[in-house]
């Protein structure tokens, strides 16, 4: 047996765990770690997007009594280390980042995109970072590997630190097919198509369709294969999110008379690729509201949703029989 | 703490929470039916409860649901997910629990959703055509109100409803509730002005005008009754003096809207969070409700004599010339005359109308989750590629018209047996809401519904009252000869009451073997994952 499959359970498939865009949640990293333990799997799979959106600037307090949590005149008051440390704990727990800087840096970084940029990336990359080491002791003990790719919302150099040696129990696998044993593969593709918010890693569905179909010429039998593919297949059903006004900057909600439109922001290119390979399994993400599974010709097509910035991992324990593959939403 | 305002990289749309709290009161206060009911408590509570108070059976009524209110907001605000008790249940004892709690009450949901068409011949129909046969002078008319009083009447008027209102509910239960709020905007518009002109009129209408409408109303339909006001009085007797037993008998019928103002908890996911939006949602509408009906049922009662409705009830109708006993709106009709009181009747009759989609949308709901935990096969969660959950509502719809098929043409189920089936699942959540802040301190200290009164947590507070509350109308239930659930004359069907949740817990059962030899273990679903 593969030592990734290192353990049955009553019955005979073996299972994974799949979360995805935890957008730096460090509660909802901290409770994938622990999956591997409480769900009792063998092997998780990160999705991508771990990097966060916003940052939020500790600057000294006028009077000088301590720290304020934000720029704001009546932003949290932080008095003492004990009260920052478990503010940052919030903010991170939250998905979000802090900073320690002058009110005048602070007023800078809200001011200037570029420089809010280049902050926002170091700090992404400093937790990541942290994930790893963090992945690497926890994982050691119990043996489970972890599978990690990017995504759309994830700039390059925010992932360099996920690449580890190759005992790791960490696998970076953005854009490559892996051997998980039992003559089963996984294929990564953290890229998405066009989105109205124009994040560092988009394509076009052509040359999505170009990068799937070089990754699943790799794959020794596609059909044996996870496509671990960031954006869901077109009209899938795991693609429902509110449609966005792309004139406006940035983009907003489409209302009509008070009601949300709805639309389907998902990958022809990815739908096309499942359709041609027919993988029987499929995990995707990106589309944070819209939790749903699918059988797509075949292939089992899973998005567990998202609500990291609420701490709440979503995610979903899926059975690695090729045959005919189970699943299983959790919240935890 | 005050507010933290983040720099934002980029915005992003994120989760949009549909639900205003207005929504949410208006979801809670059309789900009660709180018109028809209104009707149910003249038309029966008086009659059949000699010596009743029906002002102190409602009171009694709300107060023993204070703590289900409670509880059930202070569980929404503290676990906004979609679910209700489901989601509340198996997180303080166990997903089976859980399961079987929350199956069990979408299956009486699914029986309202099935009979809801059935009740509008009685609360609206048999008015209508009553009252167009007194205005065109066809007496013939009433025959075709009555009908849908029969068997086949029930049954196809509840086809009827469900078979119109299940493509609507097709379309809103999954691509954002907006829709059906807009929907529910505009029937509350209606039922809502409905109920304020009934109250208008009965404040205005003197109980001597009453006589004398009544009197010429009925006189349409039998010339020779010469005084029909007088000879209901004096063939159905008194309400006789004052029993409080009975008045706690009574509250039966008002436990009918008092139990209910919670549902939209079962879609807390899609509700604004924090625990405002719930008690705007729940608790408020809750207090409103009990004033509105106390407010209209002493007018009622001082527009048409307390002794009149005990009298009525007890009459037989062909002895005044009818073929059915007078719903309260067409007593009113008689003085308002037939154009109002046909606007009325059918105002009436619009709070059922409201009641397919909003119980489908939770009972597809809950089926979508279990389907999601793995509890129910993978085919009742699928949804067709606009979203819709078209599995799930055709077996609702299915359970729904066995059901109403099983009321329209048995006498096994009355319109108030499923109470007791809806009380088992609150008492469970209930005693959930005494433990969760101590079992489940992680998920309750820091939550929007972490209150505490005196260093108590509020919510088994609200628990420890639900349960003192709902003991009572289980004993209310069980005593009362016309709940349906008699212990002395309905003892089957008391028993069956717990069909459902035994039948839920086998499922589940059956569901954890299946799953457990598919490598799946069902107990995970909903297990808190520690943030070490």
């Amino acid at each position: 047996m593969s030592p990734v499959f290192r353990r049955r359970h009553g019955g005979s498939a073996r299972r994974l765990f799949f979360a995805t865009d935890l957008h730096a949640s460090e509660a909802c990293f901290r409770k994938f770690l622990a999956a591997a333990r409480v769900y009792d799997v063998d092997l998780l799979v990160l999705g991508g997007d771990i990097t966060g959106k916003a940052l939020v600037p500790l600057v000294p307090d006028t009077t000088g009594a301590g720290l304020r949590g934000g720029l704001a005149r009546d932003a949290p008051l932080l008095k003492d280390e004990d009260e920052v440390a478990a503010f940052e704990r919030r903010i991170a727990d939250a998905g979000n980042y802090t900073v320690r800087a002058s009110r005048e840096r602070a007023q800078e970084l809200a001011a200037d995109h570029d420089e809010l940029h280049a902050e926002l990336t170091a700090a992404a990359r400093v937790r990541v970072a942290e994930w790893a080491r963090l992945a690497e002791e926890r994982l050691a003990d119990c043996g489970t590997r972890c599978y990690v790719t990017g995504g759309n919302d994830d700039p390059q150099e925010v992932l360099e630190p996920l690449r580890r040696p190759a005992d790791s129990p960490l696998v970076f696998c953005e854009g490559q097919v892996r051997d998980i044993g039992q003559d089963i593969s996984i294929l990564s593709l953290g890229y998405s198509n066009h989105t109205p918010w124009k994040t560092p890693r988009e394509l076009t569905e052509e040359e999505l369709l170009d990068r799937i179909r070089a990754l699943a010429g790799q794959a020794p039998d596609p059909h044996r294969t996870i496509f671990n593919l960031h954006v869901p297949p077109i009209a899938s059903g795991l693609d429902r999110c509110p449609a966005l006004d792309t004139s406006s900057d940035p983009p907003k909600v489409v209302r009509v008379g008070g009601e949300v439109q709805y639309t389907d922001a998902g990958s022809s290119a990815v739908r096309e690729a499942l359709h041609e390979f027919r993988p029987f399994l499929s995990l995707h993400g990106h589309i944070h509201e819209s939790r749903a599974n699918a059988r797509l010709n075949g292939t089992l097509a899973l998005n567990p949703g998202s609500e990291s910035q609420a701490g709440v991992l979503k995610g979903v324990i899926a059975t690695l029989d090729v045959r005919r593959p189970t699943f299983q939403f959790t919240t935890g | 703490m005050a507010a933290v305002e983040a720099i934002q990289h980029r915005q992003a749309s994120g989760l949009v929470r549909e639900g205003k709290p207005t929504d949410g009161a208006l979801f809670n206060v059309l789900g009660t039916t709180l018109g028809p009911v209104i009707g149910w408590i003249l038309l029966y509570a008086i009659p059949f409860y000699p010596g009743s108070n029906v002002l102190l059976a409602t009171t009694i009524a709300f107060a023993c649901c204070i703590g289900l209110n409670l509880v059930y907001a202070l569980f929404a605000a503290t676990m906004p997910r979609s679910g209700g008790d489901y989601v509340f249940i198996s997180r303080t004892f166990s997903p089976s629990i859980g399961f079987m709690a929350n199956a069990s009450f979408m299956f009486w949901l699914a029986f309202y959703i099935g009979t809801a068409g059935s009740y509008i011949g009685q609360l609206s129909l048999a008015t209508v055509f009553r009252e167009l046969g007194y205005w065109t002078g066809d007496h013939h008319l009433q025959t075709w109100g009555n009908w849908f009083n029969t068997h086949w009447g029930r049954m196809l008027s509840g086809l009827f409803l469900l078979a119109i209102l299940i493509y609507p509910v097709l379309l809103t239960s999954r691509r954002g509730l907006r829709r059906y709020f807009r929907f529910q905007r505009w029937v509350f518009y209606f039922c809502g002005i409905t109920l304020l002109a009934t109250a208008v009129a009965l404040a205005v209408m003197s109980h001597g005008a009453f006589v004398s409408a009544f009197n010429h109303y009925v006189r349409a339909y039998s010339p020779h009754t010469l005084h029909p006001y007088s000879l209901i009085l004096a063939t159905g007797g008194t309400h006789g003096a004052f029993d409080f037993h009975q008045s706690l008998l009574a509250a039966t019928w008002p436990y009918y809207v008092s139990s209910f103002l919670l549902m939209s908890a079962y879609w807390a996911g899609e509700h604004r969070t924090g625990l405002r939006s719930h008690v705007i949602g729940m608790v408020i509408p809750f207090a409103i409700s009990f004033v509105v009906i106390i407010v209209v049922l002493q007018l009622a009662l001082s527009a048409f004599g307390t002794n009149f409705l005990a009298a009525l009830g007890n009459t037989e109708a062909t002895k005044y010339g009818f073929e059915s006993i007078p719903y309260f709106v067409e007593l009113l009709a008689a003085w308002t005359g037939p154009a109002v009181g046909i606007i009325i009747a059918i105002g009436f009759g619009a709070w059922l109308w409201q009641y397919v989609p909003a119980l489908t949308i939770l009972v597809t709901r809950s089926m979508l989750a279990w389907s999601f935990d793995g509890v129910m096969p993978e085919w009742l969660g699928r949804v067709d590629s606009r979203g819709n959950p078209v599995n799930a509502t055709l077996v609702t719809t299915a359970i729904a018209i066995v059901l109403l098929a099983l009321y329209s043409f048995t006498s096994f189920f009355s319109v108030i047996t499923a109470l007791l089936g809806f009380t088992i699942t609150f008492f469970i959540a209930c005693c959930a809401a005494i433990v969760f802040p101590y079992r489940r301190r992680d998920l309750f200290e820091g939550s929007a519904g972490a209150v505490r009164v005196a260093g108590i947590p509020l919510m088994s507070v609200a628990g420890v009252a639900g349960v003192i509350g709902l003991g009572v109308m289980v004993y209310v239930l069980l005593v009362d000869p016309n709940s349906g659930t008699s212990w002395a004359h309905n003892k089957g069907e008391a028993i069956a009451m717990l069909v459902a949740p035994v039948v839920a817990l086998l499922l589940y059962g059956l569901s954890w073997w299946v799953r457990r030899s598919q490598g799946i273990n069902l107990s995970v679903a909903m297990k808190e994952l520690p943030v070490e």
